[in-house]
C-alpha cells in the first residue's frame, strides 16, 4: 500500500487498516479514561506503524475521579480521554482544573502527557442560545483554562477535539453512538484524531523536528512546466495558493525552505520576482537550486550547507521517479509525492509526521541568517593566511550564562534538534531539563555567539552535575552552526576555571557513540587527556593560543 | 455479503474460529457493548449503510447483522 494514502485528506478505515510497517520500537501508552478509548487504539495502529511504532494501550477503569496509578518507568506517555460532560453540572472550569492539575501531580511529569479538551457545538439547539446561558460557555471556558497547563506542565499537550470537531461541522458528532455506548464521536472524527495522535502529536512529543523543506516547482509549487509554459502560463490553483501559504506559516515557525527545480535558474529567478500572486518570495528559500544536476546531488550540496543533516530534511516533488531516485540515493531523507492540483499535497504535509508545532518557533529567520553567513564565512576562511586570522577577521563575542532560567526552553531544543555535536545523546524531555535546573546539584551553562556577520543567539550548552570535588558533564550540545570556531573549547576552558575556583578538582564526561556525533567524540577525545581538571585546562589552553575572541563568563568580562 | 460480515466479526471479535456460539452476543463475552459498537461502525463503512440505535440495541447475533445489511442493501 501506498504510505501517503494515510496522509490524504479523505480517510477510510477499511482502506488503510491493512497497512503494516515494521515498527524499530514499542510505545507503551497508558489511557486514563471516562470516554472509550478502544474505537480510536483500533485505528491508530496503522498510523503508528507509518511512523514504525507499535503502539501498547492498557486502560484505566471509568472513573470520573481518575485514581491515577503511579507511571513507572515502563510507561511512555499518558494519554487522558475524558468525556468532560460528566464534570459540567458538578463543577465549575476553574475549580475543576485544580482538581485536575492534584491528579496530574501524580503522573511522572517527565513523560510526554496528551489530554482532550471538548467540542464546543455539538447540541444542533446551541444557535438559540447565548454561551453565558448554555453550557458552551463552560466549555470555551475549560478549554481555554486547559491551554494555561501547558505553563506549568511542560510536557503536556492538548489533544484539541475542539478544533478537528469544528473543522469538521455536525458530521463529527454521532448521536447514535452516544446513545448506544456514550461515545459521542462519529466514525470520521475518530479516524482523524487517531491520525492526529500518531503522526502529530506523539513525534512532536517524542522526537525532533524536521529542519528544511527541499521543493520542486514545476506541478508542484503551481499547475505547469516554467520551461515550457512561461512564467506567464504558469497556474496557481487554489490548492496551490493554500499550499504555498502552509509552506509560509512552516517557515515562521521555524521550518527552512528550499528549491531543487530541473529548470533554468535565470527563469526561476525571473518568476520568483514577477509572480506577484505567489505567496513565497525568494527570499522566502534559504537556498535555490535551480539547475540540470541530478536532485539528489542537489540536496546533498544543500545539507552540506545547512550543516545539518539529509534525515533533518523532507523532500517534496510530483514525479514519483524524481522521489524514488532520490530516496534510493539518500535512503534517510523523508519524502513526499506531490499532486497536479496542491489540494491533496496540503493534506499530505499537515499529516506529515515531524513537522507539528508545539511552541512558537521564530527561529528560521535566524538560522537562514546563520547559514548564509556561513556561506560568507567559508569564503573569509579560504581568503585568510591561517585559522586564527580568519577567526580575528570574524570579531567574534561569546557569552557564557550559568542558571538563567530564561534558557531552558532553548536547552530542551538544543537536546532534541542537535545531531553532530551532541555529546552524551541523552535528549532530555522539557520536564526533565526544568527538574535538573531546580536542582542544586547541577549548573546548567548556555553559550552564546555573535560575530560580524550575525548574532547566532543560543549555540552551546552544557550540563554539569556536581558531586564533592568531581563535574560531571552529563550532557554537552552545540548547534552545528557554530562549529568550527573553537568556540566549545573557549567556553569548556572558562567554565573549568569557574569550576577549579569553586573547589572542582575532577571532572568526568559522559558520552555515547551514535549514528551522527563522530565530531562531539572526536573533540571530547582530543581535550580529555585524564580526569584531573587542571590537565584538561592546560590541553584546551594550548589550543587556545591567541585565540581571537572575546569570551565573557556572565557578567565577569575574561577578555583573552 | 455474508462472507465480508464474517471476516469483520472475526477480526473485531479477534476470533480463531466462527463456531455457532462465539457469533452470539449473549454466549460470547467478549462481544461487548465496546466491541459491539466497533462492530456496526466496521459494517457500516463496508457497506456505506447506517444503523439507528434501536437497530444497534437489536442485533444480538451475526445472522441479526446479515438480515440488517441484507435490508438495508435493498
Amino acid at each position: 500500500m501506498q504510505k501517503d494514502i494515510l496522509l490524504n485528506n479523505e480517510l477510510m478505515f477499511r482502506k488503510i487498516k491493512g497497512y503494516k510497517h515494521e515498527y524499530t520500537q514499542q510505545l507503551i501508552i497508558k489511557v486514563e479514561r471516562t470516554l472509550p478509548f478502544e474505537y480510536v487504539s483500533k485505528m491508530i495502529t496503522p498510523f503508528l506503524s507509518r511512523i514504525e511504532k507499535e503502539g501498547i494501550f492498557s486502560y484505566s477503569d471509568y472513573d470520573t475521579s481518575i485514581p491515577i496509578l503511579s507511571t513507572n518507568g515502563e510507561v511512555d506517555i499518558v494519554l487522558f480521554w475524558m468525556d468532560w460532560r460528566l464534570y459540567m453540572d458538578k463543577m465549575e472550569p476553574k475549580p475543576l482544573l485544580e482538581w485536575l492539575k492534584t491528579r496530574l501531580s501524580e503522573v511522572d511529569t517527565s513523560k510526554p502527557i496528551l489530554i482532550n479538551n471538548w467540542p464546543t457545538f455539538w447540541e444542533l439547539e446551541e444557535k438559540q442560545y447565548a454561551a453565558s446561558v448554555s453550557k458552551r460557555g463552560w466549555i470555551y471556558e475549560f478549554n481555554y483554562l486547559l491551554e494555561t497547563l501547558k505553563d506549568e506542565f511542560n510536557n503536556i499537550e492538548i489533544i484539541d477535539m475542539n478544533l478537528f470537531a469544528s473543522q469538521m461541522g455536525m458530521s463529527s458528532y454521532d448521536a447514535r453512538n452516544d446513545e448506544v455506548s456514550n461515545y459521542p464521536l462519529s466514525n470520521q472524527l475518530t479516524l482523524q484524531l487517531a491520525r492526529h495522535i500518531a503522526l502529530n502529536l506523539i513525534p512532536a512529543m517524542l522526537e525532533p523536528k524536521l529542519k528544511a523543506i527541499v521543493l520542486d516547482l514545476d506541478n508542484t509549487l503551481y499547475n505547469g512546466v516554467l520551461g515550457e509554459d512561461g512564467i506567464e502560463g504558469i497556474q496557481l490553483t487554489e490548492g496551490h495558493v493554500q499550499l504555498q501559504r502552509v509552506l509560509k506559516r512552516m517557515k515562521e515557525n521555524g521550518i527552512l525552505l528550499a528549491l531543487s527545480s530541473k529548470n533554468n535558474e535565470q527563469d526561476v529567478s525571473e518568476m520568483l520576482e514577477k509572480c506577484k500572486d505567489f505567496l513565497l518570495y525568494k527570499d522566502d528559500f534559504t537556498f535555490i537550486e535551480a539547475n540540470w544536476n541530478s536532485k539528489a546531488d542537489n540536496i546533498r550540496l544543500m545539507a552540506e550547507k545547512f550543516n545539518f543533516d539529509v534525515s533533518a530534511m523532507l523532500f517534496i516533488d510530483d514525479n514519483p521517479a524524481e522521489i524514488a531516485h532520490v530516496k534510493e540515493q539518500i535512503p534517510t531523507i523523508h519524502t513526499l509525492m506531490a499532486d497536479a492540483t496542491g489540494k491533496e499535497t496540503v493534506h499530505r504535509l499537515l499529516n506529515y509526521p515531524y513537522l507539528y508545532s508545539r511552541k512558537k518557533d521564530n527561529s528560521a529567520d535566524l538560522r537562514q541568517k546563520d547559514i548564509l553567513a556561513n556561506q560568507k564565512r567559508v569564503e573569509l576562511a579560504s581568503k585568510a593566511g591561517d585559522n586564527n586570522s580568519y577567526l580575528a577577521s570574524l570579531q567574534m563575542k561569546i557569552n557564557i550564562f550559568e542558571g538563567e532560567t530564561q534558557h531552558l526552553q532553548r536547552i530542551y531544543e538544543l537536546g532534541q534538534k542537535t545531531n553532530q555535536f551532541n555529546l552524551a545523546l541523552q535528549r532530555f524531555s522539557e520536564g526533565e531539563v526544568q527538574k535538573k535546573a531546580k536542582d542544586s546539584a547541577y549548573k546548567m551553562y548556555t553559550v552564546t555567539l555573535s560575530d560580524m556577520l550575525n548574532d547566532s543567539g543560543i549555540i552551546g550548552t552544557f550540563i554539569v552535575k556536581i558531586d564533592g570535588e568531581l563535574a560531571i558533564f552529563e550532557e554537552i550540545l552545540f548547534s552545528c552552526r557554530a562549529l568550527g570556531r573553537k568556540v566549545e573549547d573557549a567556553s569548556l576552558y572558562l567554565i573549568l576555571n569557574e569550576l577549579i575556583n569553586k573547589g572542582i578538582r575532577q571532572v568526568k564526561f559522559v558520552s555515547v557513540e551514535g549514528a551522527r556525533n563522530t565530531p562531539a567524540l572526536d573533540w571530547l577525545n582530543n581535550i580529555y587527556t585524564s580526569p584531573i581538571i587542571a590537565d584538561i585546562i592546560a590541553a584546551l589552553k594550548e589550543k587556545l593560543i591567541d585565540y581571537p575572541a572575546e569570551v565573557c563568563l556572565q557578567n565577569e568580562r575574561d577578555n583573552k | 455479503m455474508k462472507e465480508t460480515i464474517n471476516e469483520i466479526v472475526i477480526e473485531i471479535l479477534e476470533l480463531d474460529e466462527a463456531s455457532e456460539e462465539l457469533l452470539d452476543r449473549e454466549k460470547n463475552a467478549t462481544w461487548d457493548s465496546i466491541k459491539h459498537l466497533e462492530l456496526i461502525m466496521a459494517i457500516e463503512e463496508e457497506f456505506d449503510i447506517r444503523f439507528t440505535a434501536t437497530e444497534v440495541t437489536a442485533v444480538k447475533n451475526i445472522q441479526d447483522l446479515y438480515a440488517y445489511v441484507e435490508k438495508k442493501l435493498v
